[in-house]
């Protein structure tokens, strides 16, 4: 088989896009994300200890 | 936004609830400022590339101590609903959480190894972006650029590609256009991109908005960003230095939306019919162009109005000259197919009060093609404009020829939809 078939099968065959990122009764995902002032980063899935309230905004 | 944070305030203050934000705006330091206004002291976290899936703002989620999602859109409205979320018990199972996009992480940002199949290819082409500045401080260099849009843009381009890959390489693309790094092509790149995502997820309206902020009054919710002048003024009223945004305004992003579909306000006067300004053949400044579509066009129910565009032109001057300034602004002369209607056809750039200033100047109008299905078309102008050689050279007026061809996709390939505005105006 020629590589870059190969490669594209391979791709095909990973999941591309999952159905649901935020699912109900279910932990929040591995996802991590940098702050906007670029400091550092969050990983949602480590929001533990108290409840946390998460919103998503935009400023507009 | 702002009345949700007043009703966690006090539930904060006693220890029993934290506030985690999630933005979905493409530049950072713009929220960073609206934080600061609105004096946010909770961690703000950046989304550009739309990881979480959110498909409309705002929307508030009410997480457990264990980090369960319990609520997809928690009443925030007062403390007292807070508080009936806080006291609530759970009753939890030992659950892994899902990894939505394991390649799209600090680590594979930091050691640039990733899987072998495109798709981890594309993930790591994000993370490089997206943790750039955490990592190193700075923005990401011309280098990380070219590999980022290379790995991304090689998974997007594929056959049965995850449609959310078009939008990532229209971020991608984005903020190279926002960096020095930027490439001529990356603004209409981004924008194509978008619109190819949008075209497969019309009900996609982060991704919907992502161009709205940069297209036509008619297809606006909301301004985007008209709160920037209000809020830096405020702030320094305050003694604070406000937030740099780094990225300037352009004029659609601080626009009203308007129902009304532009038409010819005044009859200008070519300013230059017979061509005799001597053109700018040696290309002392370069013209940038793009061209941002109503996203009407993304559903199959395209009406009329969907076939505005907004028309934003860059002209970067370059090495050794200036702007003669003194010899007033530089203009637009804008001349549209046979049909179509625009404002106006003579625009004047803003002037600097410097006699010699050579910074980058920006103008974006709207034009709207003839009653009837989309049709593609060509825009064509003349930019005129006073420049200076060297320190001391000779100043000429200049004029540049320039084209923007608005081709307009195929309607068809998109979803049915409904078109309703689920993320309802401008609710920060």
């Amino acid at each position: 088989m020629r590589p870059l078939l190969a490669l594209a099968l391979a791709s095909l065959a990973t999941p591309t896009m999952a159905q649901d990122v935020f699912v109900q009764d279910q932990p929040l995902p591995d996802l991590e994300l940098p702050t906007i002032d670029g400091t550092r980063t969050i990983r949602l899935s480590e929001l533990t200890g108290p409840p946390t309230l998460l919103i998503q905004f935009a400023s507009w | 936004m702002p009345v949700w944070y007043a009703a966690a305030k006090p539930l904060i203050e006693e220890g029993l609830l934290r506030v985690v934000g999630i933005t979905q705006e493409q530049h950072p330091d713009r929220c960073e400022l609206y934080a600061q206004w609105q004096g946010y002291d909770f961690p703000i976290l950046w989304d550009p590339f739309n990881l979480t899936q959110s498909t409309a703002v705002p929307m508030a989620m009410g997480v457990d101590g264990a980090g369960v999602l319990r609520d997809r859109r928690v009443d925030a409205r007062s403390t007292d609903k807070l508080r009936a979320f806080t006291n609530k018990d759970w009753i939890h199972d030992v659950v892994s959480p899902a990894q939505p996009y394991p390649g799209v992480t600090l680590e594979v940002a930091r050691t640039g190894v990733h899987g072998r199949n495109l798709n981890s290819a594309r993930q790591a082409g994000v993370a490089l972006l997206l943790f750039h500045r955490v990592l190193h401080g700075t923005p990401p260099d011309a280098k990380v650029f070219e590999t980022s849009l290379l790995k991304i843009g090689g998974y997007a381009g594929m056959e049965g590609a995850a449609v959310d890959a078009r939008f990532h390489l229209g971020v991608a693309h984005r903020l190279r256009y926002d960096s020095e790094h930027s490439q001529g092509s990356d603004f209409q790149a981004s924008l194509d991109a978008w619109l190819g995502a949008l075209l497969e997820n019309p009900g996609q309206y982060i991704w919907r908005r992502r161009i709205q902020q940069w297209g036509p009054r008619l297809d606006k919710p909301y301004p985007f960003y008209d709160w920037v002048a209000t809020a830096q003024a405020e702030l320094t009223e305050r003694g604070e230095t406000p937030v740099v945004v780094r990225v300037p305004l352009t004029g659609s992003e601080v626009a009203g939306s308007t129902k009304e579909i532009p038409l010819r306000e005044q009859e200008d006067l070519d300013p230059d019919p017979k061509g005799r300004t001597p053109r700018d053949t040696r290309g002392l400044v370069t013209i940038e162009s793009a061209a941002a579509l109503h996203t009407g066009i993304a559903s199959k129910r395209v009406r009329e109005p969907a076939g505005t565009a907004r028309i934003h032109l860059v002209l970067k001057p370059g090495k050794n000259v200036h702007w003669g300034n003194e010899a007033g602004p530089a203009t637009i002369w804008v001349e549209v197919p046979e049909g179509w209607n625009v404002r106006r056809q003579l625009w004047t750039l803003p002037l600097p009060e410097e006699v010699s200033t050579s910074e980058v100047r920006r103008i974006d109008f709207e034009v709207r093609p003839p009653l009837g299905p989309p049709t593609p078309g060509t825009i064509r102008g003349v930019a005129y404009y006073p420049l200076c050689e060297g320190e001391d050279g000779t100043c000429n007026l200049w004029a540049q020829p320039f084209e923007v061809t608005i081709p307009l996709p195929d309607p068809g390939d998109g979803d049915d939809d409904d078109e309703d505005d689920e993320d309802g105006g401008a609710d920060r």
